[in-house]
């Protein structure tokens, strides 16, 4: 049996390969390597000069008093653009608190500044709205510094009321500003972050992250076209009824389909890498730094993987429900929302909840990464197991139809429940 | 191993529609033709045997083994669609050793069965050419080929000469006789000539139901005596068209020479002629479906 199924993802995995959506999606694939990360050039990892602050870039602070200053300028941000969102479960939730609410977290704030509400708006508009040619744009780095009287525990008790009021998931929450803010690094902080980028990460692993940043929004939506087409190759042939009877077990069949197709969307990713990974060790030679070669690996495997298997069972799985190139358009909503209102709005803060593509747009910042590691485990292996039901319920779609259950034209036969035996 | 196909009571319901209405049907080793309008049930009751489909009552096995058991009806029947093609960027070795693999053989047996079939068939030239290569015909050998790769004890035939030129037509037919010389072949169609070339055990179909069972020749006993020809007036055409089922019409200058079928000696002029499987299947329609057959 075994034997019989390695055939059948062999012959799957030439089918694939004789593809023209195939190749398509390879042009795609690289295409959006080559535009958006192409030849990394390496010119953001100068060495820091003392002296020059331009070189020194930025780190991650966890000091009470920025977590305060912070935390409490982005609160006033809130209320004077009044546009509110949370990531309950890891996506964008969009809430409106009422009149009364925000009257309420006016009062927090002005508890926590000792500054009047009128203040408050001079200040924040002062502080986030400059003039750059015709354009306005914020400064998400606004801080409000707090009262000369605000301690930290009373800090996070006044927090603790505004989450109460925007419910799960939001900025005040203390898990999300106990992270931290990002501040202008000192020269020696700044060559701790050059070290940690040479030595730590080996060149390749900073390299290795921005290359499944860039190469997780491809893949997020690339594979569905494969996977719907695929599903929906057997009605265009005719040959949905010479397959369904044969022997094979519909979880077989689908089975050795979809890996043969994950195989096939993983190989050129992964070959991909290696562009990217001679180039780091040409760069690293030239500094004297043995690079990690096997740093993609990892990223490859457990960070682009199981974004390519939840998004081609997702397709199979509606193709076979439908009969239909609907996934695409549900996968197309899904990468969508994703990238452009979910991780999209944290691109380098690790916070991976729930977002199948995973978004860290920066070659530096190697400790914040690896304190989201486990997050991230968490979420690849969900994605994993969630593709794993796609693909069973999939195959048991797939069986339902082998047995007349559903018609050859994908519609949901109408049939006697009541005069049904088997 | 019984060879033979039973089915008692069988029904089948699209919606409210009657697809098969309490069919009873014994089939033993050999040719078997399924003769039926479009629409008769006859694809609806070879989909049940080929276990595509559900039955809603009713008992139905094939070679002693209940339709229910679909592994082992799958293992056991080969299936030709009315409507089929295959991947056409595969060669026709490539789709016959997918088919292969998805049946359970294994690569040796696929090695020596593969390149016999396709001699069978007339198509061992063809082997490396792609499916979409091939003519209408050299499709339906192929598909025959592929519905017996596996050994099956039952060929199930849907409609395999509709759109096919005579020749390839008769030469299918013979592939199919060859075919069931051990194994059961049902062969569906509307096409009374391929019955009649190939079947002598026959069934007709229409509306879901069985209306005779029986051999060709007893069939054809059923007319026999009742069919005739006369040569009439083209005016006189519409009124026997009203009166008797007519088989055919040929022109004659300005008369007509029809065939037609009576229960009793029509009129003086009409010639009593040999009655053939067409004239029993039409005369059957019209008796037992109680429809008027006007062509």
């Amino acid at each position: 049996m075994r034997e019989l199924f390695f055939e059948l993802f062999k012959k799957e995995c030439v089918q694939t390969g004789k593809s023209l959506i195939y190749w398509i999606y390879v042009l795609c694939l690289l295409l959006f390597f080559l535009t958006q990360m192409g030849n990394p050039g390496f010119d953001s990892q100068i060495k820091p000069v003392k002296g020059e602050e331009s070189t020194y870039g930025t780190v991650i602070s966890k000091d009470k008093k920025v977590i305060m200053e912070r935390t409490l300028g982005l609160l006033g941000q809130y209320l004077y653009e009044d546009e509110w969102s949370t990531y309950p479960v890891g996506f964008v939730k969009y809430v409106y608190p009422s009149t009364e609410e925000k009257e309420r977290m006016w009062n927090i704030l002005s508890d926590c500044t000792g500054l009047s509400r009128e203040e408050l708006q001079e200040k924040i508009k002062e502080g986030t709205d400059q003039e750059e040619g015709y354009m306005t744009f914020p400064v998400w780095e606004f801080s409000l510094e707090p009262s000369d009287t605000l301690t930290y525990t009373a800090f996070q008790e006044k927090m603790e009321r505004v989450c109460r009021i925007l419910g799960p998931g939001s900025d005040f929450e203390k898990d999300t500003y106990e992270q931290g803010y990002s501040v202008p690094a000192t020269y020696e902080e700044a060559m701790e972050a050059y070290h940690d980028f040479l030595y730590k990460d080996r060149i390749t692993g900073g390299y290795a992250r921005l290359f499944g940043d860039y190469m997780g929004i491809a893949l997020g939506i690339l594979p569905v076209f494969l996977a719907v087409t695929r599903e929906m190759r057997d009605r265009r042939a005719r040959m949905e009824e010479l397959i369904y009877t044969r022997t094979a077990p519909s979880g077989k069949i689908l089975m050795s389909r979809w890996l043969a197709m994950v195989f096939m969307m993983i190989l050129p990713v992964f070959l991909t890498s290696f562009y990217t990974l001679f180039q780091c060790a040409s760069y690293g030679r030239n500094l004297d730094v043995s690079v990690d070669y096997l740093a993609f690996l990892p990223v490859v495997f457990g960070w682009l993987l199981p974004e390519i298997l939840m998004v081609s069972s997702l397709g199979m799985f509606f193709a076979e429900l439908t009969g239909s190139p609907l996934a695409i358009l549900i996968q197309g909503v899904w990468w969508f929302a994703d990238v452009f209102a979910g991780s999209g709005a944290n691109l380098a803060g690790g916070n991976f909840g729930l977002h199948l593509i995973l978004r860290y747009n920066t070659t530096g910042e190697r400790e914040l990464f690896t304190e989201h590691l486990f997050q991230m485990g968490v979420n690849r292996v969900f994605y994993t197991v969630l593709a794993l039901v796609f693909l069973i319920f999939a195959s048991l779609i797939y069986n339902e139809k082998r047995k007349g259950r559903w018609d050859f034209r994908g519609k949901i036969r109408s049939y006697r429940k009541s005069k049904s035996e088997v | 191993m019984e060879m033979q196909i039973r089915i008692e009571n069988l029904e089948k319901y699209y919606g409210r529609r009657k697809a098969l209405d309490h069919v009873n049907l014994t089939i033993s080793q050999g040719m078997f033709g399924l003769l039926g309008r479009n629409g008769a049930g006859k694809t609806t009751l070879m989909k049940i045997l080929a276990a595509l489909q559900k039955k809603q009552g009713g008992k139905v096995e094939v070679c002693g083994v209940p339709v229910e058991n679909r592994r082992k009806i799958r293992q056991m029947t080969g299936y030709l669609p009315q409507d089929f093609s295959m991947y056409p960027n595969m060669t026709v070795y490539e789709a016959m050793d997918y088919l292969g693999v998805l049946s359970g053989l294994k690569k040796e047996v696929r090695k020596r069965r593969i390149p016999m079939l396709l001699e069978k068939v007339n198509l061992e030239e063809e082997r490396n050419k792609k499916v979409k290569a091939l003519s209408g015909g050299m499709k339906r050998r192929l598909g025959i080929a592929q519905a017996i790769l596996h050994d099956p004890a039952v060929l199930i035939v849907d409609e395999p000469t509709a759109g096919l030129d005579p020749e390839e037509r008769v030469r299918f037919r013979n592939l199919l006789c060859e075919t069931a010389q051990d194994r059961i072949v049902l062969l569906s169609t509307h096409i009374v000539g391929d019955i009649e070339a190939t079947c002598n055990e026959i069934a007709v179909m229409d509306k879901g139901r069985i209306l005779y069972r029986g051999t060709v020749e007893a069939l054809n006993q059923m007319v026999e005596g009742k069919v005739y020809t006369a040569q009439i007036s083209r005016r006189e055409l519409p009124g026997m068209k009203e009166k008797y089922p007519v088989t055919e019409i040929h022109s004659a200058g300005n008369n007509v020479q029809i065939r037609f079928l009576a229960e009793e000696f029509p009129f003086k002029g009409a010639v009593s002629c040999q009655a053939g499987t067409e004239d029993a299947y039409l005369y059957l329609m019209e008796k037992k479906a109680g429809e008027r057959i006007v062509l």
